[in-house]
């Protein structure tokens, strides 16, 4: 049990993650702009990320004059707890499974669902009008895309009739992909909507508001909402990768390695539509949300209800 | 609408596959070479005339002249190069023949100092003259002193002989 | 030009003659005749006004102000003068702010510079200088520099305690219970450059920008006084050293008027091909400023990796990137070798290799065109009313280029046509910044194919053409010169005295300076997220807005 909480998946687990991901990003992202990232500190520059988090460590954690003291400094721990909760609920491998219940999906999706609160209160706690301005687009950016991430989270419960993430992986099959395809595509959507990233980076946006509601953080603390960020996105993205995907189950073996790799090929899609397309603004993003995204994940639904019918046999 | 974003999205790719010139690592390799950069100055005292052009037309006053103890042609620039702009008018406009005294084109490009307060005054391009070389002038000018002085000499013996000759 | 010239008849003037083809040149004997005269040119079609300079005669006791009107759709220009007293307390002229629109912040920058108090200014306050400079007209000959430097420190805490006082009467006057603020778009914002903008919104929605400008004031105007004719190209470049041949190329026209030296045709051909590289090298910054602003950062980074190419050339051409001071009067400062030629061949053919990705990708990027198309849209009436030009005003419709109405250098030999846009939003600025580029590559290669035609012929010697001898110690007189400069038209207005060293006085027009006071204008009602977005696309160089 230490074993699981300290190391995998737990907390060394999340570290390590933070700082590949990160590496990962930076470079790909650099090969789509025709340069190079990080490349002078160790092979391929992939110690350069660990030399910038423990930096962050060793820096002074500045409060400004005038902020609410619990809000300001109690909120970054909160939303840190807070988003590596989720990861205890997730089938790593066939036999590697924290917490095991019948209703993992329900809380994975509830305490993905909490977090932008959270965010919401440290822009509000900050004595800082651009740090207000970005807790309240937080605020309305997360509520129209989380209808659409509920939604399309939950067909496949639908499809399999159960909610245990466990036994969703086991029934999976290349027809249950194909099936499931189009709730992926709006899954995918809701999620770039969900984690702030291009086109809908409108919270974060460093040329409007000066870095939204993280502008007052340094240090310590802004190291751990970043870590925050990236628990975020990896539970998002097993989540996406356990319920769509097929979880560990590979072509010849299944091990935690598949869902690794799956992990990471959403990650280079999310990373190339970063380097296409440019912002949009809050009212656009709420046009596209209610006109579009929510009738389709809507649709949706009924397209799950006639293929069970059609493929699977029954109702229940 | 989508479809026309899915494509944009396919193009960008394309970038993964071209060389661009930020690959190089210019640690180890140059990334361009030319021979008229303006680089580092280098000051030949040997060929200077003392003319004081290129401290009349230095734009921000980088140059200042060193004083050495001839009577002609005793003056040499030395530049402070945390002023200087690196503009080249001062090698433009120097007279001097086959090459120029002052010269920037191709000098060395990686101008480093450090970073306290007293390593940025120390950072000019100063002319160092060994004493044989101020020896060897101070002898010549002694030679020529001299030699002058034998010529007028000479000159007001001829003009007393020819008086002398008139009577 | 003679109809013009008859508008003058009935008022006393010293004297009304013809200057180049398309101007003329009237002084004013009395200046209470002015709103008149501003009534009837108006109506006769020049619309525009370009600037308003002043010059100090501190001998004759008169300070002269000069108006330069332009007429965008028939290019015919008028060049206004008049005489003001030089004391403080009669120091004044009536505004013409009540019948054209573009003099409002010439005027207040007349005003700060020199103490003219034009009478009717519906807002006459300092601009550009700091506070520490407020009522000491710093521009005027009389005004003593090495005395006001010597008090620095109480200078600076003077500035920042005008600024807290600022702070605090804004807070007294917004409702504390409503959602309106100011916002300070300041001088350290990720998009916003070294200007602050003080943004009077109420939640996300704009009421009202004010801008500040004069963060990078380094007085360029007084730094040539100070040196002698060659020494000053290193001010000039320095206006926006993204494109720094075509300002250079502009003053050295006006110091060869007044000395009445005339250049080689290869020192002309020279010029052309590095005034173009020059403007290729700042508009790919320009696009990338106006993605960044969207939060794409790709263009930039793409029109980067071709820019170095670009870049190379003029390296091995005159020996420095960027700030590259090689233009003089005279010609060039610099031969030609062959192998340069070879450099610039490798640049052309690296952007032909890009530009279809460049178009298809971010040129005609839907995203882009959803938020773009419907924002900041500027009529042709805005751009006679303000003076706007260069890409702002081809983007709008209207047919003006300097390098066709008033051909310089080599330009009347060179096949070129307008290129503009229809509509006026920020789109259309996009837009019409890839077409420019493509324009300008195809400038370069018709005169790279005539000048390497020539030293086939024999008749071009690269090594020998490129500079005449202009005199050290010019005659009294002044001349004004035009050119395109890759933002808009610089108008450079150059008075010498009698066996001058160096110039007495230089007026540079900044295209930017007329750009930005449209930004009250066209932001008004709209949202926060779309300030960055309308001003990366006005194309503002914090550099030649302040001098």
């Amino acid at each position: 049990m230490l074993f699981e909480i300290f190391i995998f998946p737990g907390i060394l687990y999340i570290l390590l993650w933070t700082v590949v991901l990160y590496w990962f990003f930076r470079k790909f992202m650099a090969s789509l702009h025709k340069r190079v990232g990080p490349s002078f500190n160790g092979p391929a520059g992939s110690y350069q990320t660990l030399f910038d988090l423990s930096k962050l460590l060793t820096k002074e954690s500045i409060t400004p004059k005038g902020v609410n003291p619990y809000l300001f400094s109690l909120m970054p721990l909160l939303a840190t707890i807070l988003a590596i909760i989720p990861t205890a609920l997730i089938p790593w491998s066939p036999s590697v499974l924290v917490v095991p219940s019948e209703y993992g999906l329900l809380g994975l999706v509830v305490l993905i669902g909490i977090e932008p609160f959270l965010l919401f209160l440290t822009g509000f706690g900050s004595n800082n009008k651009y740090s207000f301005l970005g807790g309240i687009r937080i605020l309305t950016q997360m509520i129209s895309m989380e209808t659409a991430f509920f939604l399309s989270a939950l067909s496949p419960a639908i499809l399999f009739g159960t909610l245990n993430l466990a036994s969703i992986v086991e029934q999976s099959s290349w027809l249950s992909f194909f099936v499931l395809l189009p709730s992926f595509m709006l899954y995918f959507i809701a999620l770039l909507g969900l984690l702030e990233q291009p086109p809908f980076n409108i919270p974060d946006a460093e040329q409007e508001i000066v870095y939204g509601f993280y502008t007052e953080y340094s240090g310590t603390n802004y190291f751990l909402l970043k870590v925050a960020e990236f628990s975020e996105f990896m539970a998002v993205f097993a989540g996406g990768v356990v319920l769509f995907l097929g979880g560990y189950k590979g072509l010849f073996f299944d091990n935690f390695i598949c869902l690794f790799i799956k992990m990471l090929f959403i990650a280079i899609v999310m990373m190339v539509i970063r380097a296409s397309t440019p912002r949009i603004t809050m009212k656009q993003m709420l046009k596209f949300s209610w006109k579009y995204l929510v009738p389709l994940t809507l649709l949706n639904i009924v397209w799950i209800m006639l293929s069970k019918i059609l493929f699977f046999g029954t109702i229940v | 609408m989508i479809l026309n974003i899915a494509k944009k999205v396919f193009r960008v790719s394309k970038a993964l596959f071209v060389k661009s010139p930020a690959q190089k690592d210019v640690r180890h390799t140059k990334m361009h070479e030319s021979s008229r950069y303006r680089g580092q100055h280098t000051v030949d005292y040997e060929t200077c005339i003392g003319c004081d052009s290129c401290n009349k037309i230095c734009p921000t006053g980088a140059i200042t002249m060193k004083h050495l103890p001839f009577k002609k042609k005793n003056i040499v620039p030395e530049v402070n190069l945390g002023v200087c702009i690196f503009c080249g008018l001062c090698e433009d406009v120097c007279p001097t023949k086959p090459h120029k005294s002052i010269v920037l084109s191709g000098g060395r490009y990686d101008m480093l100092t450090g970073g306290w307060h007293k390593d940025q005054e120390d950072f000019w391009v100063h002319v160092d003259i060994p004493q044989s070389y101020i020896d060897s002038r101070l002898e010549e000018e002694e030679a020529q002193r001299v030699k002058k002085e034998l010529e007028k000499k000479k000159k007001e013996l001829e003009k007393n002989q020819q008086e002398v000759s008139k009577v | 030009m003679d109809n013009l010239k008859s508008i003058f008849k009935p008022f006393d003037t010293k004297y009304v003659e013809d200057y180049k083809s398309s101007w003329i040149k009237v002084k004013l004997s009395y200046s209470t005749n002015l709103l008149d005269v501003a009534k009837l040119l108006y109506d006769n079609g020049l619309r525009s006004i370009s600037t308003i300079s002043a010059t100090d005669f501190l001998e004759d006791n008169v300070m002269e102000i000069n108006y330069f009107f332009e007429d965008l759709v028939n290019k015919k220009n008028c060049w206004l003068k008049c005489d003001v007293s030089r004391e403080l307390e009669h120091c004044k002229i009536a505004s013409i702010c009540g019948i054209y629109k573009g003099a409002l912040w010439n005027e207040r920058e007349t005003y700060s510079m020199f103490g003219v108090e034009f009478v009717g200014h519906p807002d006459l306050r300092p601009i550009i200088i700091s506070q520490d400079f407020y009522d000491k007209f710093p521009f005027r000959k009389d005004f003593d520099w090495e005395e006001h430097e010597k008090n620095t420190v109480a200078n600076i805490n003077f500035i920042s305690e005008s600024f807290e006082k600022e702070e605090e009467e804004n807070e007294k006057k917004l409702d504390v219970n409503s959602s309106e603020m100011i916002l300070n778009w300041g001088p350290t914002h990720p998009s916003s450059g070294p200007i602050r903008l003080k943004v009077h919104c109420d939640g996300e929605d704009i009421l009202g920008i004010d801008p500040d400008i004069g963060f990078v004031w380094r007085a360029l105007e007084h730094l040539v006084t100070k040196k002698d004719f060659v020494g000053a190209i290193v001010a000039v470049e320095r206006l926006c050293f993204m494109d720094n041949i075509n300002s250079m190329v502009g003053y050295a026209q006006a110091v060869e008027e007044i000395a009445g030296v005339e250049i080689t045709e290869f020192a002309k051909w020279m010029r052309v091909i590095l005034g173009e590289v020059g403007r290729i090298s700042s508009h790919f910054m320009g696009m990338g400023g106006f993605y960044n602003a969207m939060g794409l950062h790709t263009v930039a980074m793409w029109n980067m990796d071709i820019r170095e190419f670009f870049l190379d050339f003029l390296e091995s051409y005159s020996g420095a990137r960027i700030a590259t001071a090689s233009v003089e009067a005279g010609g060039v400062r610099y031969g030609l070798a062959p192998e340069m030629l070879d450099e610039l061949q490798k640049a052309l053919d690296k952007f032909d290799a890009t530009k279809d990705d460049i178009r298809s990708i971010f040129v005609k990027n839907p995203t882009m065109r959803s938020r773009a198309s419907t924002i900041g849209i500027l009529s042709k009436d805005d751009v006679y009313d303000y003076a706007l030009c260069g890409v702002l005003a081809r983007a709008s419709g209207v047919k003006t280029d300097v390098r066709i109405d008033e051909p310089y250098g080599a330009y009347e030999h060179i096949n070129m046509d307008y290129v503009t846009q229809d509509g006026g939003s920020s789109k259309d600025r996009l837009v019409q910044l890839f077409e420019e580029i493509e324009q300008s590559v195809d400038i370069i290669k018709q005169a790279k194919a005539h000048i390497e035609k020539k030293i086939e012929e024999g008749e071009f010697n690269p090594t020998k053409d490129y500079m005449v001898k202009v005199p050290k110690k010019l005659p009294k007189g002044e001349a004004i010169s035009r050119v395109e400069w890759a933002r808009g038209e610089v108008l450079m207005h150059l008075v010498t005295e009698e066996k001058a060293k160096s110039p007495y006085r230089l007026k540079m027009k900044a295209p930017s300076f007329n750009h930005t006071m449209m930004v009250d204008y066209l932001l008004k009602g709209q949202t926060l997220s779309d300030i960055p977005l309308v001003f990366g696309s006005l194309y503002v160089c914090q550099g030649d807005l302040d001098r």
